[in-house]
């Protein structure tokens, strides 16, 4: 129960006081202090095509995160592999990530050993109109200092609507026992992100 | 959004027992829209390396589960796979394991036999990428109907000491319509899961 009950004496309160005490309430619910099971950490809407996207100061008081993005990458190519990396990190081999990539002609398998991991979202060049990638990554235990950092993603993107789509599963490390403060979001081709493109960012305890 | 009070009369007193019940109303209203979310059952880190590791008492106040967990053995040769038997049901005829999986020997669908437990690749092993533990999530739905056969959905992955991933995506069935109560994991080669290995389940209601 998150509220005290006033006591019997005096035995008065006024509709401001009460308005306060509804307002203390209310904001103790949306704002989500970190015992709840699952807070938004982040949730943005991108106004401008943009081509880095940025969520710094994540706390460490969850144990776990889920970042969900919806994305689509203004170059020509069908597909547009976003670059993820942590903390800023952009050491050569520092994320690898197995990738399968399931489509409509078969399958394809990739060990990515690069200087970030390497989802796929539509991009302008040939996937359908209008259509958006959506990616969700879960981090597990991302604030340990003593794990190195992994997590699973799962990928769809609809891609140019013939036999040309598909999904992605990965698992991945971030090879450090850093924990993770900042997550940032960029595209291989240098192209940006359309206007439209979301993140949101969950931690869960 | 909370409808705020409006007062009717200059310093509209108001008697803590009306307040109260003002209060108690919401405070309902809220922990119902949370109890019919999601909320953590449990949670542990294993402290000592051990051949078996069992979550007891599961609740049956939730309808799925959603266990996510981080885990890693110390078997000596390679490519280890997680077991996991319900409620202490050790009748082979009772689970059927499947897997999608692509690397190892080249399989990409193959069943994982039948014994008494379910088998889930992959399970992170002594020589796997220093430091990593094996990211899974398992979903079970209808985990506490007393009609229904139990499935289980798992994605999960690993890294070999030099990089090399693999991942799997699992579905196994306990072929009893009990309401699971217990879950116990294990090494399918009777290797010790390590210390360090973690999970959190959760419930949905």
């Amino acid at each position: 129960m998150p509220f005290t009950p006033l006591p019997a004496v005096p035995n008065v309160f006024n509709a401001t006081n009460m308005n306060s005490r509804l307002l203390e309430l209310e904001n103790s619910v949306l704002g989500g202090p970190a015992t709840l099971e699952t807070a938004l950490v982040a949730n943005t809407t991108i106004g401008i095509a943009a081509g880095t996207i940025s969520i710094s100061g994540i706390s460490g008081s969850y144990k776990h995160l889920r970042l969900l993005l919806g994305l689509r990458s203004s170059s020509a190519l069908v597909f547009d592999p976003v670059q993820i990396q942590f903390n800023g990190d952009t050491g050569a081999t520092q994320y690898k990530d197995r990738i399968d990539n399931y489509k409509g002609t078969g399958h394809a398998t990739t060990d990515s050993n690069a200087n970030s991991l390497r989802p796929r979202c539509p991009a302008n060049g040939g996937s359908l109109a209008d259509t958006w990638g959506f990616i969700e990554l879960r981090l597990f235990d991302y604030s340990s200092t003593t794990k190195i950092k992994n997590g699973l993603m799962l990928v769809h993107c609809a891609g140019d609507g013939s036999n040309d789509y598909g999904a992605e599963l990965h698992t991945f490390i971030w090879n450090s026992t850093a924990a993770i403060t900042a997550i940032g979001l960029s595209l291989f081709s240098g192209g940006n992100f359309l206007a439209g493109s979301t993140y949101q960012l969950l931690g869960t305890n | 959004m909370a409808t705020l009070y409006t007062p009717t009369v200059v310093g509209d007193p108001l008697t803590s027992a009306a307040l109260n019940a003002q209060m108690t109303q919401l405070d309902t209203a809220i922990l119902a829209r949370y109890a019919s979310a999601r909320s953590l059952i449990a949670e542990a880190s294993l402290g000592v390396a051990a051949a078996t590791w069992t979550i007891s008492s599961i609740p049956q106040t939730c309808k799925h589960l959603m266990i996510v967990a981080q885990l890693r053995s110390n078997y000596a040769s390679t490519n280890d796979e997680l077991t996991m038997r319900f409620n202490g049901d050790s009748t082979a005829a009772n689970y059927a394991s499947r897997m999608t999986q692509v690397n190892l020997d080249s399989s990409i669908d193959r069943n994982l036999g039948d014994q008494g437990e379910l088998v889930f690749r992959q399970l992170a092993f002594a020589s796997s990428f220093a430091n990593f533990f094996s990211p899974f999530i398992f979903w079970i739905p209808n985990y506490s109907s007393t009609t229904l056969w139990k499935m289980v959905h798992c994605l999960s992955g690993t890294f070999s000491s030099g990089g090399a991933g693999v991942n799997a995506a699992n579905m196994g069935l306990w072929a009893q319509s009990a309401a699971i109560s217990s879950i116990r994991w294990a090494s399918n080669n009777a290797a010790n899961l390590i210390a360090g290995c973690t999970y959190s389940v959760y419930g949905y209601s």
